[in-house]
């Protein structure tokens, strides 16, 4: 680097070589990024081949220009200063003329970690600007392996002045140096130092140890609790001289420390340094007070590396520190401590801790995490507004306030832009309309698999940089320039400097879309990534790269195919490039996908099959199948397939021709499904070759920072697609409760992630998605008395277990045991047949008569008057009670004295009761070993199952019973019928049913979604809703697809009768389209609200329009009441339970917690 | 626990509609609890003498039936000194069909048509059996002497 600085030569050229700076006998090893950089030993007296400044020059910076050898400048030097030059090089020992001059006491004194000069001023210090390069350097040590580019020498640039107040003295005696002097700082040579380090020391000769070796800190080491070194043996020693090279004194240890660093690695030079206070006599250990100016040299610059190619490369690079590593660490530290000395802050970007210092920072972390024992796995409870208790997990886990964090800056920042995004139409072959929204989501789409850049400006700094600006250097008769604000860039991780903007990398083509994660999708995304289809059809063409790209890695995928692979391509070669488009989604949506595409597409235009099941064709030929004619083609498959397709793959010898076909455009649907990279699906989802990848979920981040990692990877998002480089610069950091990495996720989340929620609004205020109203109720239900006693014991059973296990301490090693336990008290609150067995004699399954178990009156009349003879008075009852039925409907029952809901009929005496008494009273017979019996005339024994049910319907529901013919009529009025009780109901269920009734009442064509997560009480369900004479249609995971589509058709069409749809939370809690129906009931409640809220949005979506009506079933005093309790506390215990057995050993104390919030009492 | 749905019901009948010669009125601290008078019947060794009982309905009631007890001393065959009762509806052929009402008419009943043979107070019974006349006496006495206005 240079080092003569003329008066007004404050310029950095940044092309200057360093080669030409040696030949000026200014030797600086310039470290730049990845390593050190190395120069050969220089030859001290070559001559000035680029003298990089000229006295005219203004202060400039061309930061743009790159090339290392513009020889331009080629003023030969001044004379003086290669004099001084030759003087100062001659070699070391011309110093030891310098009266006591304490080689031993400091120079190996230890660098302590003290956190910053103990005096410092940014006052700027007014001195002699000049002349002398205060500061010498000779290249000495030999070449590094790494050399990466050797930074452009210029000249430098101010960047500050600091005062040091407790600089020392090494001489005894007058005359030295007085105030105001102009005083030069130097280094020791590390000529005789065997540092693998390249060094370079200062002009002046001392031959000192350059560095030392520091202890080596790893990234992930400093974040953990180690304290700082204090046993580095680095030399570090800083000595200040005379205008006549005499060394008079030494910076304190604290600031030396750094000082040193960036001396040594040539980021620096100091200039016009004076003294400001000193004894007229020195003696040794003096207190010195001297001002430096700092000038940092243009060399120290270099264009920012933005990709993991970089530096940062070698610091995720865990476990061990190369000496590059080293290099570049100390060289971060010392520029962060710079900073910290000069006060330059950064104007935007990555935030410098006030610290500065990485390794004090490190002490800060240290401290954060003392204050959090334990560290990571730690949760507080915090009492929030009305006393509700809100659980903020500290650990890996997001809380919600930390994913509001992450997306507020998609609100603040990339939503403005968002706004007013253009729209774009998509071309004639679509056929639907889009909204407005769903233009401008196309036209982000598109301009993201164009490459152009406009439809969000993507102005946003690379996160691991900051900016900085220059400040104004203070000194008179300089015209500067630098008033307006250089800037410069500064990697706080890295220790780069670059005076280029570093742009937040988007090289990718592809994206994020993302609908809100509560509210969810709904969004007509399918008809986003429809028209997207549409739009950008034409083939990308082949690259000439590309094909022996493929070639390998078809090769190296399977490698007896690969002659094969390789005719294939060369005949595909001529013709088009990738033009096929695979959409990857969930076995449940794959015919939805197929049915969007098509009804939005116009005839012809879209080749659309789904890849799935048995009959998988080879796919090998889409390709060429696609140019044939102007159709689009588009695979739809899922995960499943591709992960088994994969798993084919990767035998030995196997092939599949998915991941042989070049996609132009793959697309992963509720992508979140391959959220755990290791996980089969998502490995097979990363093989896949495309040159545009979209993943649609909403859920980019479901509870860990890392499931975004998963998509980056799949979208090939340099550098973040890299886990290790994901780990080291955000979960590392977050884990270690640093707001940078969420920031750094804001960041890529603002270049990857198109974010649409219902509730936002379009540049016109008016909201994007116009949604019906959606009315959600809960009901509490009680037990009757039968199923609380069941549910009682069962519970009972459980809380003694658990208590049990809990003061041994063994709950942890039982948690399986203990979820199984919860999962049957579950169970027992929706019906208790769910948790006994059925040997009583009531089968909850009708068994011999007709499915909804309807008797014929006509066949009861029969009955009695046979037994006529037998018993006549009592027959005369029973045929009055048939005769009366349909208008005796305000009839009270003997128990409850009440209006008898659901009236039942003792046979054979035809007494009456509403049914729950009467079945309460048989029950609480049997328990006292009596005889079941009527209780109006003690006619006994009853028995349940012999019960009839009267049921009386409405006059509307009448037509439908007559259309669909099926079901007999029980009397000719058509307004009673009459059924066996032959199915043992439950508090949910008749809950349900009666609901149904209601709604059937108001509106005879209703549709309703019923949710459960249990098959076996959707099986319950069903039979209730056939004693409805409901008809119902069943989707769960245990269909294969042909029949859940067949299901959810059936269940859409439209007929004139009501319809229930009963799902499996699991299987159709995602993705279905449910708006025909607009009921929703949920049996159960599941851990989180989030899923229930997604399964809510089947009907609550897009295309809706009429009020949702959603009612929640809890029974209370159970268990559901407490996982409600536990949904609010936001840490579901499912977390752990279901991620895995390998907890099972220690089991993270909050899940503990929440088990005895399940076994607590109220 | 709440009042069920039933007794509420009951009791406003029984206030509104009171059967002759029986009141029965809940206490205002336990509405399960109530205060009953019966008056002998008619042509009965007990005419003219009003009896208070005490009426408490259990937790399961109407499944289990109401316990009944006179607190007047009786001298009655199915009653024993300590006001106990001895009436089929008030233990195995109890039905929630029954009621409050129908529980103290059946009492009522009992006083006029005492039943010797199902006994409670066995010297009682058997003084009835053996000579009902002086029995019948004894039982005017006692309703003079304990159950007089």
């Amino acid at each position: 680097m240079t080092h003569d600085f003329r008066p007004c030569d404050g310029l950095f050229f940044a092309d200057s070589d360093d080669e030409e700076d040696d030949a000026k006998s200014t030797t600086v090893t310039v470290p730049s990024q990845i390593g050190i950089s190395v120069q050969p030993a220089s030859h001290q007296l070559a001559p000035p081949s680029g003298p990089p400044y000229s006295p005219q020059e203004k202060r400039l910076f061309f930061a743009d220009s790159d090339d290392e050898d513009i020889p331009r400048f080629q003023t030969p030097r001044p004379i003086a200063i290669n004099s001084e030059l030759i003087m100062n090089g001659n070699d070391s020992e011309s110093d030891l003329e310098i009266p006591s001059f304490e080689e031993v006491p400091r120079a190996s004194s230890v660098s302590s970690m003290s956190s910053g000069p103990s005096l410092r001023s940014s006052s700027p210090v007014p001195g002699p600007s000049h002349e002398e390069p205060p500061v010498k350097k000779r290249r000495l040590s030999p070449p590094s392996k790494v050399q990466v580019r050797t930074g452009p020498s210029g000249h430098s640039a101010y960047l500050g002045s600091f005062l040091v107040g407790n600089a020392w003295s090494t001489v005894r005696g007058k005359g030295y140096i007085k105030s105001g002097d102009t005083i030069h700082i130097e280094r020791d040579d590390p000529d005789d130092f065997k540092s693998g380090l390249p060094v370079s020391g200062k002009g002046k000769k001392k031959a000192l140890p350059g560095n030392g070796k520091k202890k080596q800190l790893t990234l992930g080491a400093m974040l953990k609790s180690q304290p700082p070194k204090t046993t580095k043996k680095a030399d570090t020693v800083v000595r200040l001289t005379n205008d006549r090279g005499f060394e008079f004194g030494r910076l304190p240890q604290h600031v030396s420390s750094w000082v040193s660093r960036l001396l040594d690695f040539g980021i620096v030079d100091f200039k016009g340094s004076t003294v400001v206070d000193c004894p007229a006599t020195l003696h040794s250990g003096a207190d010195l007070i001297v001002s430096l100016s700092v000038y940092v040299r243009a060399s120290a610059f270099k264009p920012p590396s933005t990709s993991a190619e970089g530096a940062p490369k070698a610091l995720f690079n865990q476990g061990q520190e190369t000496q590059d590593e080293q290099t570049l660490r100390e060289r971060k530290s010392a520029l962060l401590s710079l900073f910290d000395a000069v006060n330059l802050r950064p104007c935007r970007g990555a935030r410098v801790q006030d610290n500065g210092n990485m390794e004090n920072g490190s002490d800060g972390m240290n401290n954060k995490l003392a204050q959090h024992p334990g560290g990571a796995k730690k949760k507080r409870i915090e009492i929030v507004g009305d006393g509700e208790e809100v659980e903020v997990e500290e650990a890996e886990e997001l809380s919600d306030s930390e994913l509001d964090v992450i997306y507020k800056k998609r609100f603040s920042r990339a939503q403005k832009h968002d706004q007013s995004m253009a729209e774009m139409d998509p071309p004639g072959t679509f056929t639907l309309t889009l909204r407005g929204y769903q233009k401008q989501a196309l036209m982000w789409m598109h301009s993201r698999e164009s490459g152009e850049m406009s439809a969000r400006e993507a102005v946003s700094m690379h996160p691991l940089w900051s900016e900085y600006a220059f400040p104004a250097e203070p000194r008179d008769g300089i015209i500067d320039l630098t008033a307006d604000e250089k800037p410069f860039y500064f990697n706080p991780y890295s220790g780069e400097l670059s005076l280029d903007f570093p742009k937040a990398e988007r090289t990718l083509k592809g994206g994020i879309l993302a609908a809100d994660s509560f509210i969810s999708v709904g969004m007509g995304k399918t008809i986003m990534l429809s028209a997207l289809i549409h739009t950008n059809r034409d083939p990308e063409p082949i690259l000439p790269d590309d094909t022996s790209k493929d070639l390998a890695r078809i090769r190296q995928l399977k490698l007896d195919n690969a002659f094969r692979s390789r005719a294939l391509r060369q005949t595909k070669k001529p013709a088009k490039g990738p033009s096929a488009t695979l959409i990857v989604a969930p076995t449940s949506l794959l015919s939805q996908w197929h049915e969007e595409l098509q009804r939005s597409s116009a005839p012809g235009t879209l080749k659309v099959s789904v890849w799935h099941g048995q009959n998988r064709l080879d796919l090998d030929g889409i390709e060429d199948n696609s140019m044939d004619d102007a159709s689009i083609t588009v695979i739809i498959t899922s995960y499943g397939v591709l992960a088994s397709e994969h798993s084919k793959l990767l035998k030995s010898g196997g092939q599949s021709s998915i991941f042989q076909v070049e996609w132009l455009r793959v697309i992963l649907d509720e992508a979140h499904h391959c959220k755990s990279r290791t996980s089969k699906t998502a490995r097979a989802v990363y093989a896949l070759r495309a040159r545009r990848r979209w993943a649609v979920t909403g859920t980019p981040i479901v509870n860990k920072l890392e499931d975004l990692h998963s998509l980056l990877q799949f979208l090939e998002y340099t550098p973040w697609s890299s886990y290790s480089f994901f780990r080291s610069f955000i979960t590392v950091p977050f884990l270690a409760r640093d707001p940078k990495a969420i920031e750094i996720v804001q960041v890529i989340l603002e270049s990857v992630l198109l974010r649409r929620e219902k509730n936002m609004r379009d540049n016109s205020g008016k909201r994007i998605v116009e949604l019906p109203a959606k009315e959600v109720t809960v009901d509490t239900l009680h037990f009757t008395p039968a199923e609380q006693k069941i549910y009682e014991s069962i519970y009972n059973a459980a809380k003694r277990n658990f208590d049990q296990l809990n003061a041994k301490g063994l709950v942890g090693k039982n948690y399986t045991h203990i979820l199984a336990m919860i999962m049957r008290l579950r169970q027992a609150v929706l019906h208790p047949d769910l948790v006994t067995d059925t040997s009583d004699g009531i089968e909850t399954k009708p068994s011999g008569h007709s499915k909804d178990g309807a008797i014929d009156v006509d066949t009861l009349m029969n009955d009695i008057s046979e037994r006529d003879s037998e018993s006549g008075s009592k027959a005369a009852y029973a045929e009055s009670v048939l005769a009366n039925l349909d208008m005796s409907n305000d009839a009270e029952c003997p128990i409850c004295l009440d209006v008898m809901q659901t009236p039942s009929i003792i046979p054979p005496c035809m007494h009456q009761c509403c049914k729950e008494c009467i079945i309460s009273y048989l029950a609480t017979c049997t328990d006292k070993g009596e005889v079941p019996r009527c209780p109006t005339c003690s006619h006994g024994p009853v028995k349940e199952q012999d019960l009839i049910e009267v049921l009386r319907s409405s006059g509307q529901d009448s037509p439908h019973r007559e259309s669909t013919g099926d079901e007999k009529e029980g009397t000719s009025t058509s307004e009673v019928f009459l059924r066996r009780n032959d199915f043992r109901s439950s508090t949910k269920l008749d809950a349900l049913v009666q609901n149904l009734r209601r709604i059937r009442d108001q509106d005879p064509y209703f549709r309703a979604v019923v949710f459960s997560q249990f098959t076996s009480f959707l099986s319950l369900i069903s039979v209730a809703l056939d004693r409805e004479r409901l008809s119902w249609y069943r989707f769960d995971g245990s269909m294969d697809l042909k029949k859940r589509n067949a299901a959810i058709s059936e269940f859409k069409q439209n007929e004139r009768k009501p319809k229930v749809l009963i799902v499996s939370l699991k299987a159709g809690g995602v993705g279905l389209n449910l708006t025909s129906a607009n009921h929703v009931f949920m049996m159960d409640c599941w851990w989180n609200a989030a899923t229930e809220n997604q399964a809510i949005d089947r009907v609550h979506r897009i295309g809706q329009e009429k009020t949702v009506y959603v009612k929640h079933f809890i029974v209370d005093h159970t268990i559901e009441g407490r996982i409600l309790q536990i949904q609010k506390r936001k840490t579901a215990i499912v977390k752990e339970a279901f991620r895995g057995s390998d907890k099972s050993d220690k089991t993270d104390p909050e899940s503990l917690e929440n088990l005895k919030v399940i076994f607590g009492d109220d | 626990m709440a009042l069920p749905k039933r007794i509420i019901k009951e009791t406003e009948r029984l206030v509104a509609d009171p059967a002759p010669g029986i009141t029965a009125a809940p206490h205002e601290d336990n509405l399960r609890y109530f205060d009953v008078t019966i008056q002998g019947p008619d042509g009965s060794p007990f005419q003219q003498g009003v009896f208070h009982l005490e009426l408490f309905l259990p937790e399961e009631y109407p499944m289990s039936p109401p316990k009944v007890r006179f607190l007047t001393k009786i001298y009655h065959p199915n009653i024993d000194k300590l006001g106990r009762i001895c009436l089929d509806i008030l233990k195995d052929k109890w039905s929630p069909a029954l009621q409050i009402r129908t529980v103290l008419l059946s009492i009522q009943a009992l006083l006029s048509a005492p039943n010797p043979d199902d006994p409670l107070a066995t010297d009682v019974a058997k003084h009835y059996k053996e000579d009902e006349k002086d029995a019948q006496r004894v039982s005017r006495e006692w309703t003079e002497k304990y159950a007089s206005k």
